[in-house]
């Protein structure tokens, strides 16, 4: 069960994610070479800077939010006959709202917001349902919208799909839907996938920090992945830019459900838009297909004999994207072709040439089959494991396979922006490699439970490989071995594991302020204004004395907390605990220890053991500082590699 | 001059049962809650590194606005009531009376940017003692009316009639007990704690009635809040007190220019200002319901409060540092109302 089951609910609205800009550089972790002026946004005229939000709250938030649609018995519903369409999806009216996280400056393509929780809501309750959004990263950031709309505008979209945990419900009697929903969900979960597009970042405009979401709520079973449908996975065929299907249809999933004689598939981040509205690109007639052979070249004009049509996507249909986000069930009980094949032939999607003939935009994975790891965004301090879960398919089918794991670095690294700052090397990202440790390869289940491959971090940790930042990145990526993965197969850029393993921090028999505090406040003071001007000045003693209690609470709450510190979850359990025995550890005087000021000499280099060489981009001050600019450096620096 | 209903205080005195005291405590409750949305609200107007000594006097008494909150609640809870903070009528209109017609006939209070005009003219007849010592020129003379003083000290006064027997055993387990320190905060199980935490509610908003410190250095708030008008630290002198002491210095640049007393509807749809003034009012509310369930079987979500009341504080640097862009100079200011749900951008707009 997941989103694409039945019963389901489309809502449509705004978020806002006030993300701080001052932390997409990673040199801005150098407090030695951190000036005032990194504080200051591209307005300022000034360069570098601090791009365009350098006080930015993380707050990650939904903005009028409602239901627009939703999916009962094989039927839409409509407000006539359900009230829960229009009801209100809102944050938690408990407690603060969530926060969006970048794993690390040299890896920002896994953004997770951490501490949401949600509910529905009119005037009749203050909650039909709530719960805790689980922690997620966003997945399949493709480029959506058109270059020429606006030109600070987040032109990149993303999809986030994770579960409500700790699901609440109260009387629902009101809505046939919502009984369904309740009915068929177990654990205490619900399904949740969302697509974020339309972001704006010109401070001048109501859109600033704010952008456009659509998404669905589904059923959602313990037993299953939680941030991906264990189904059809539709895979483009990717050009020069990783980002921009050459066929301009993106990654998408669907679900084949044989009892029904359905498949529900998702567009809602596949396609095109215009601008921030989200009004869909025309690209013709599409039309979702199987196809009659095992597979065929993406782009290929095919005729009638090749496809079975499973029905046109109505996406043109005034309404439908924010009614629906943008997933279509389609019928096929009357095709006795398709009931008899589409177990084990692949999905298209078709575009109408002419009468008669039709070009392949998107296939299924090739041979359907398709590996991938639930949770992909890791935290490890040196010593500990994590769990890697991981599944493989065939036509949306578990099968036993043997995935191989290996170093992937291809989406991490870089300084983050491509902004002029000499006097600060971009360290390496994924050394020293023995640091992490984790299988070659792992075996996969055809019971559709999950195979676990752990990955360890080693007690001893990276060894500060980085220098001015706390520990190292890693990407691990897998593909399959065995079967061995076909030719011509459109691996997705996004499938990979990412890792924040820290640096070791042994906590001092009696930390003082000078000797060990002030050096991990006053960075985090420097990246995050916002707390530090107007909270607590993390760089003064007097300041963070005065805020002890506050402080004490925050570094000591787990870190799904919303209110965990710092919101930016960079910071290792060994600094942590460095932090809360500081202050918790007055000294005669009754307040936490100052200690002496140390001399420059003293302080151990903060510089990076390996360094990689950045090109400077010229950009306009807009586009500084974000996630275009994170892979617009990735790609000037893998063309800089090439070409020697 | 500062009065409070004179009913109210006669029917704290009519109370023949426990029960007949739940509505003044929770009146109470409401009370020192409606102070804090326009003291907050001048406090933070005053931008970051500005102003910082006027802004520490005025968190100082925010807090003791709220630690009497919390007083006033606890002692509900202690005899067997259950406090209501989640409604929409628990904050008051603003511009608006406040509760129990404090300040008299015409009084009343609104949200606005921090003014030594406001700080005269509103918080200290907010604050006004029952009798106010003179200081300088101040040495208007106190005849008949009620004070917020005068309206506690009947309540301190029919808790001691009405005996130990009706505080509820075992509810001292429901009462919030985080973050003020046990002198001034503490369990109530009994008259004598009662009576000691009336006590330091008087103390810290009034002074007694020969000192106006509360305690050595820290003036009540009625002469703490004309510290800041006078521009001066209040000094003992030979013939009684002055504002003579250290200055206090205003810079009048380093405030927001924050829109005043704002409705939400004050700002179209589909604008920044619009969108922050919705968060900020549904933040707001989110801690009054954070609080709800603190003195409501709750207690240790008081934490979670605290973290709403931080969370709020950045908004509000958010919210005044948006121009309103309209020609008036104006930035947004905040709306203090209960509200469910926040939007702000319209339907389908896309600006």
């Amino acid at each position: 069960m997941s989103y694409l089951s039945s019963p389901r609910l489309c809502f449509n609205g705004f978020f806002q994610a006030d993300v701080s800009t001052i932390n997409n550089d990673v040199r801005f972790y150098d407090s030695a070479h951190f000036k005032p002026q990194y504080q200051l946004p591209s307005s300022s005229g000034v360069s570098p800077n601090g791009a365009w939000r350098p006080e930015g709250t993380g707050i990650f938030r939904l903005v009028g939010c409602r239901i627009t649609g939703g999916w009962l018995d094989g039927a839409a519903v409509s407000a006539k006959q359900d009230p829960v369409v229009g009801m209100a999806l809102e944050n938690s009216d408990q407690r603060v709202s969530g926060k969006l996280v970048d794993l690390d400056p040299q890896q920002q393509l896994v953004s997770e917001i951490w501490g949401m929780a949600l509910r529905l809501t009119d005037a009749g309750a203050r909650a039909y349902f709530n719960g805790r959004y689980a922690v997620a990263a966003f997945n399949n950031a493709w480029t959506r919208q058109k270059e020429d709309s606006a030109p600070s505008d987040q032109k990149i979209g993303a999809a986030y799909q994770s579960v409500l945990e700790g699901v609440v419900w109260s009387d629902v009697s009101v809505s046939p839907l919502l009984q369904a929903l309740q009915a068929a969900s177990g654990d205490g979960l619900l399904s949740i996938q969302f697509n974020v597009y339309g972001y704006g970042r010109d401070p001048s405009i109501p859109r600033y920090t704010i952008g456009r979401i659509t998404g669905t709520i589904g059923p959602a079973s313990a037993a299953e992945p939680r941030r991906f449908v264990l189904g059809r996975q539709m895979m483009p065929k990717l050009g020069p830019n990783p980002l921009l299907p050459i066929y301009r249809i993106n990654a998408f999933q669907c679900l084949v459900d044989p009892e029904r004689c359905t498949v529900t598939a998702d567009f809602g981040n596949a396609l095109k838009i215009e601008d921030a509205s989200g009004t869909l690109v025309d690209e013709g007639e599409l039309s979702l297909a199987v196809l009659k052979s095992p597979q065929v070249d993406d782009g290929a004009k095919v005729g009638a004999d090749a496809i079975e049509i499973l029905g046109q996507v109505p996406y043109l249909q005034a309404d439908w994207y924010s009614t629906t986000a943008g997933v279509q069930t389609f019928d096929y009980a009357s095709n006795e072709w398709v009931r008899e094949h589409i177990a084990g032939q692949p999905l298209v999607v078709v575009k109408t040439v002419d009468a008669g003939t039709w070009q392949v935009l998107i296939q299924e994975s090739i041979g359907g089959l398709f590996a991938r790891t639930d949770q992909y965004v890791y935290r490890l301090n040196p010593g500990e494991s994590a769990s890697l879960r991981f599944y493989a398919t065939r036509y949306g089918t578990p099968i036993a396979a043997q995935l191989a794991l290996a170093e992937d670095n291809n989406m991490i690294g870089g300084a983050g922006s491509g902004q002029s700052i000499p006097d600060v090397p971009v360290p390496d990202v994924g050394v020293p490699l023995s640091a992490l440790q984790y299988p070659a390869q792992v075996e996969t289940n055809a019971d559709g439970s999950a195979a676990i491959a752990t990955v360890s971090a080693d007690p001893a940790g990276p060894g500060n490989p980085r220098g001015y930042i706390d520990g190292q990145v890693y990407g691990i990526g897998y593909q399959l071995a065995d079967p061995p993965q076909p030719a011509k197969y459109n691996a997705s850029p996004f499938n990979f594991v990412s890792v924040l393993l820290f640096d070791q921090h042994p906590v001092p028999a009696e930390p003082t302020w000078y000797g060990d505090i002030q050096p991990i406040l006053v960075q985090f003071g420097n990246l995050y204004p916002i707390m530090s001007r107007h909270l607590v000045d993390l760089g003064d003693y007097d300041s963070v004395v005065r805020h002890a209690d506050i402080l004490t609470l925050a570094f000591s709450l787990p870190v799904e907390d919303p209110n965990y510190m710092p919101v930016t979850r960079d910071l290792s359990a060994g600094r942590r605990a460095t932090l809360l025995k500081w202050l918790n550890s007055p000294g005669e005087d009754g307040l936490p220890l100052k200690g002496v000021p140390t001399s420059a000499e003293a302080a151990p280099a903060a510089v990076p053991q390996q360094v990689t060489a950045v090109p400077e981009l010229d950009l306009e001050p807009l586009q500084r500082g974000g996630k275009t600019e994170f892979l617009l450096q990735l790609q000037a620096r893998k063309n800089m590699e090439k070409g020697g | 001059m500062l009065k409070v209903r004179r009913e109210l205080i006669e029917g704290v005195k009519q109370a023949g049962k426990k029960e007949d005291l739940y509505r003044y405590l929770q009146n109470a409750i409401e009370l020192e809650h409606a102070t804090i949305p326009p003291y907050l609200t001048a406090m933070f107007s005053l931008k970051p590194g500005r102003n910082e000594e006027i802004r520490q006097l005025i968190r100082s008494i925010v807090i003791e606005e709220m630690l009497h909150l919390t007083v006033s609640a606890n002692i509900l809870v202690a005899i067997g009531g259950w406090p209501e903070i989640n409604t929409p009528h628990f904050i008051p209109k603003y511009p608006g009376p406040l509760p129990m017609g404090i300040g008299g006939e015409g009084f009343e209070v609104g949200i606005e940017p921090f003014s030594k005009k406001l700080v005269h003219d509103v918080f200290m007849v907010i604050e006004e003692p029952e009798h106010p010592i003179p200081i300088q020129t101040f040495a208007e003379s106190a005849e008949e009316y009620g004070t917020i003083g005068e309206f506690y000290r009947a309540i301190q006064k029919k808790i001691i009639e009405l005996g130990n027997g009706i505080f509820v055993p075992g509810s001292d387990k429901r009462q919030v007990q985080e973050w003020f320190g046990y002198t001034h905060l503490f369990p109530v199980t009994d008259v004598d704690g009662a009576v000691k935490a009336i006590e330091l509610v008087v103390t810290e908003g009034e002074g007694t009635s020969s000192d106006p410190f509360q305690s050595p250095g820290d003036p009540a708030h009625y002469y703490a809040f004309a510290e800041i008008y006078h521009g001066r630290k209040i000094i003992k002198t030979k013939t009684g007190y002055a504002y003579g002491g250290a200055p206090i210095p205003f810079d009048e640049s380093g405030v927001y220019p924050m829109k005043p007393n704002a409705k939400i509807s004050d700002y179209p749809e589909g604008t920044q200002a619009r969108v922050r003034v919705e968060q900020y009012a549904y933040t707001y509310s989110s801690l009054l319901n954070a609080l709800h369930e603190s003195f409501n079987g709750k207690p240790d979500n008081i934490q979670v409060a605290m973290g709403l009341m931080y969370e709020l504080r950045i908004e509000a640097v958010s919210l005044m540092s948006t121009e309103l862009g309209d020609g008036s100079g104006l930035t947004a200011g905040p709306s203090y109302h209960y509200v469910n749900v926040q939007g702000g951008m319209g339907p389908a707009s896309v600006p």
